[in-house]
C-alpha cells in the first residue's frame, strides 16, 4: 500500500507540472523512491523519441518495444543497440505487425502529412494481445514557430470471450508541445499540453474468422482514428484556449473588465442554476 | 545511488529535488505539491526547514501577496531579509507565514529615505492602484513601489502582479511583472502563466522583456508618475494584445501543422479499403 500512496502523489504532482518536462520531473521524483522508480516510469506519458537502424530506417522509441536499453524497430525486428535474449512477438504476431504498420503509415500519411509512425504487438499471458499504435511530428521553424512536437500514444489491448467475439479496449494519450523563442510582440512563449482517452468496443468476428487479422486492423484503426480525432479537437478547441481564458479572466485589455466579469459571472450563475 | 565526495545527508538528497519542484509548480498550488512531497519522502512534514525555504523561494518569485488586518505585503526577493520583509513606506519589518498568506507580526524600523523620493512614491503607488482597479483582476492583485539612492541618484522598483486560483474547477493563473527606472531608462520583465487541468494538463509560460526611454522630473511628481505608469500600461497592453493575435492563430498555425481535422479529400480513411490494398502490396 505504502507503494501506491507514493506514487500516487507522484502522479498528483506530475500533473501540476509542464506536460513535456515529464521524463525529467518524473526522474527528480523517482530519487526519492529509487525502488519505485520502474513503476512510475511505466504509468507516465512522455513525448516519443525516435531511433534509427544501421540502414537509417527510423522508428519510434517507446516503453512498448523497449528492452533494457535497447528498443526493437518495426521494421527489422531487431534492436538496438543490439541485445541478446530479449523479447519479440511470436511469429504469428510479427506478421501482423508487419501488415499494421503498412496501413497505419497510410492513415500517418492522410492526417499528419509527415512524420512517423510505429506498430509493436506482443502476446499477452491470458491468451489475448495488446498493441501499441505510435505516432511522433515534429513542426520546426514555421510560421513563427520555433518548434512544436505532437505525440500519439494509442495502447489498444485485445481479448475474445473464446467464441467470436472481440472486444478491443484503447487508451489514447497526446502530448503536445509549441515553443515560440522571440516573437516582437509576446517574446518566449511555451505552451504544452497532454490529454488522455479511454475507449471500448466490441464487434463479432467475420463468419468462419476469413481474414481476421485484416479485421482486427480495421477495427484498431478505427478505434485510433475516432478518439484521436476526438483528442485534437478537444485540445484545439478547448484545452488551449482555456489558457487564453485564464490569462484574460487576470488581466483585461482596455475597457473589457466589465464586460468580461460580468460574463463570467452569467456564466457561473448557468453553471450553479443548472449544473 | 549518490557517488559525491564524503557523506551526504539525507536531506541534501530531497533538498534538491523540493527546490526544483516547487519552482516549477504553478503558484496556488505549491501547498498541495509540498505535501505529497512530504507523502514521498516520508517522516517530514511541511514545517521542515527545506519544505518551507522552497515555499519562501517560491512565493518571492511570484510575488506572492501577504495579507494583515488593514494591509498587505508582495513578498519579493528585492525586500526579503533573512527572516522578514520589508515595508519601505511605512517603515516597517514584518514577518509572514508562507503557508497561509498571511502577516504574522510588524515591528516599526527606521530606514533611509528622501523626501522628494518619497513624493514620487506615492504618487507612483497611487497611479498604480488605479491601474490596477482598471485592468486587473481585484481577488488577488497587488503592486509595490520601492527605491533606492536619492534624488541625485536613484534606482525605482516597481512589482505588478494578479493571479487567478480556481483550484476546484483546475484552474490558476498569474500575471506577474516587475519593472526599474532610472531618470533615463525605464526596463521592465514580464511573466504570465496559465495552468489547467481538469482531465488533461495544460501549461503556458510566457515571459518578454521591455526597455523604454523615459524623462523623469522629480518636481513634477505627479506627472511623472503618470507618464511612466502610463509606459508600463502602453507596454502590458501591446503584450497582451500579441497574445490575443497568438491565439487566433493557433488553429492554423499549430494545430493544422500538426494534425489535419480530417483527409485533405474531407472523409475519413477508408479502412477496409486501404486494408485490402495496402496487404495486398505487401505480399509483392
Amino acid at each position: 500500500m505504502e507503494s501506491k500512496e507514493k506514487i500516487l502523489a507522484c502522479l498528483n504532482i506530475l500533473k501540476r507540472l509542464p506536460p513535456t518536462q515529464i521524463q525529467k520531473n518524473a526522474a527528480a521524483l523517482a530519487s526519492l523512491i529509487p525502488d519505485y522508480a520502474e513503476e512510475l516510469y511505466q504509468k507516465i506519458d512522455k513525448p516519443l523519441d525516435i531511433g534509427q537502424d544501421e540502414k537509417g530506417n527510423q522508428f519510434i522509441q517507446s516503453e512498448f518495444n523497449r528492452d533494457g536499453d535497447s528498443f526493437r524497430s518495426h521494421v527489422t525486428n531487431s534492436y538496438y543497440p543490439p541485445i541478446d535474449d530479449a523479447v519479440y512477438p511470436s511469429e504469428a504476431l510479427r506478421k501482423l505487425e508487419l501488415k499494421a504498420n503498412a496501413v497505419f503509415d497510410e492513415y500517418r500519411r492522410l492526417y499528419y502529412e509527415g512524420g512517423l509512425s510505429s506498430c509493436y504487438f506482443w502476446d499477452k499471458e491470458d491468451g489475448g494481445f495488446a498493441t501499441a499504435w505510435l505516432i511522433r511530428k515534429n513542426v520546426e521553424k514555421t510560421k513563427g514557430i520555433e518548434d512544436g512536437s505532437w505525440s500519439s500514444i494509442n495502447v489498444i489491448d485485445i481479448k475474445t470471450d473464446g467464441k467470436s467475439k472481440w472486444t478491443y479496449k484503447i487508451t489514447t494519450s497526446v502530448v503536445l508541445e509549441m515553443n515560440i523563442i522571440q516573437n516582437q510582440d509576446v517574446g518566449k512563449f511555451n505552451i504544452t499540453g497532454t490529454l488522455t482517452k479511454q475507449k471500448e468496443e466490441s464487434f463479432e468476428a467475420p463468419a468462419g474468422n476469413k481474414d481476421l487479422e485484416l479485421f482486427h486492423i480495421m477495427k484498431i484503426g478505427t478505434l485510433v482514428e475516432d478518439v484521436e480525432s476526438y483528442l485534437r479537437a478537444q485540445l484545439d478547441g478547448v484545452y488551449f484556449g482555456k489558457t487564453k481564458d485564464i490569462v484574460f479572466q487576470t488581466r483585461f485589455l482596455e475597457g473589457e473588465k466589465h464586460f468580461i466579469q460580468q460574463r463570467l459571472g452569467l456564466a457561473g450563475e448557468f453553471k450553479q442554476k443548472y449544473g | 545511488m549518490n557517488q559525491g565526495e564524503g557523506e551526504v545527508t539525507e536531506a541534501e538528497q530531497y533538498e534538491k529535488v523540493v527546490k526544483y519542484i516547487v519552482k516549477n509548480t504553478p503558484f496556488g498550488q505549491a501547498n498541495l505539491v509540498i505535501k505529497d512531497l512530504c507523502k514521498i519522502i516520508g517522516n517530514i512534514n511541511p514545517q521542515n526547514p527545506v519544505m518551507l525555504q522552497a515555499l519562501r523561494d517560491h512565493n518571492e518569485e511570484h510575488l506572492a501577496l501577504i495579507k494583515g488586518q488593514n494591509t498587505q505585503i508582495l513578498t519579493s526577493v528585492l525586500n526579503s531579509q533573512e527572516d522578514f520583509y520589508v515595508d519601505q513606506k511605512n517603515n516597517e519589518t514584518i514577518q509572514v507565514d508562507h503557508e497561509k498568506l498571511e502577516i504574522i507580526s510588524r515591528s516599526q524600523v527606521e530606514l533611509p529615505s528622501d523626501p522628494e523620493l518619497n513624493i514620487l512614491r506615492d504618487a507612483l503607488e497611487q497611479q498604480l492602484n488605479l491601474y490596477l482597479s482598471q485592468q486587473f483582476n481585484e481577488k488577488v492583485c497587488g503592486a509595490y513601489v520601492m527605491y533606492q539612492g536619492d534624488a541625485s541618484d536613484y534606482t525605482f522598483y516597481l512589482g505588478i502582479t494578479a493571479k487567478t486560483i480556481n483550484l476546484p474547477n483546475f484552474f490558476c493563473g498569474s500575471w506577474i511583472s516587475t519593472w526599474e527606472f532610472t531618470k533615463t531608462q525605464l526596463k521592465g520583465d514580464l511573466k504570465v502563466q496559465a495552468h489547467y487541468y481538469e482531465d488533461g494538463n495544460v501549461q503556458l509560460k510566457n515571459v518578454n522583456t521591455f526597455s523604454e526611454g523615459i524623462n523623469v522630473d522629480l518636481s513634477t511628481a505627479s506627472e511623472s508618475a503618470k507618464q511612466i505608469v502610463h509606459t508600463i500600461a502602453k507596454l502590458e497592453n501591446k503584450h497582451q494584445a500579441g497574445m490575443d493575435n497568438l491565439y487566433n492563430s493557433m488553429p492554423d498555425i499549430f494545430f493544422k501543422a500538426m494534425r489535419r481535422p480530417l483527409p485533405i479529400t474531407g472523409t475519413k480513411m477508408n479502412w477496409n479499403e486501404n486494408v485490402h490494398k495496402l496487404v495486398a502490396n505487401l505480399k509483392q
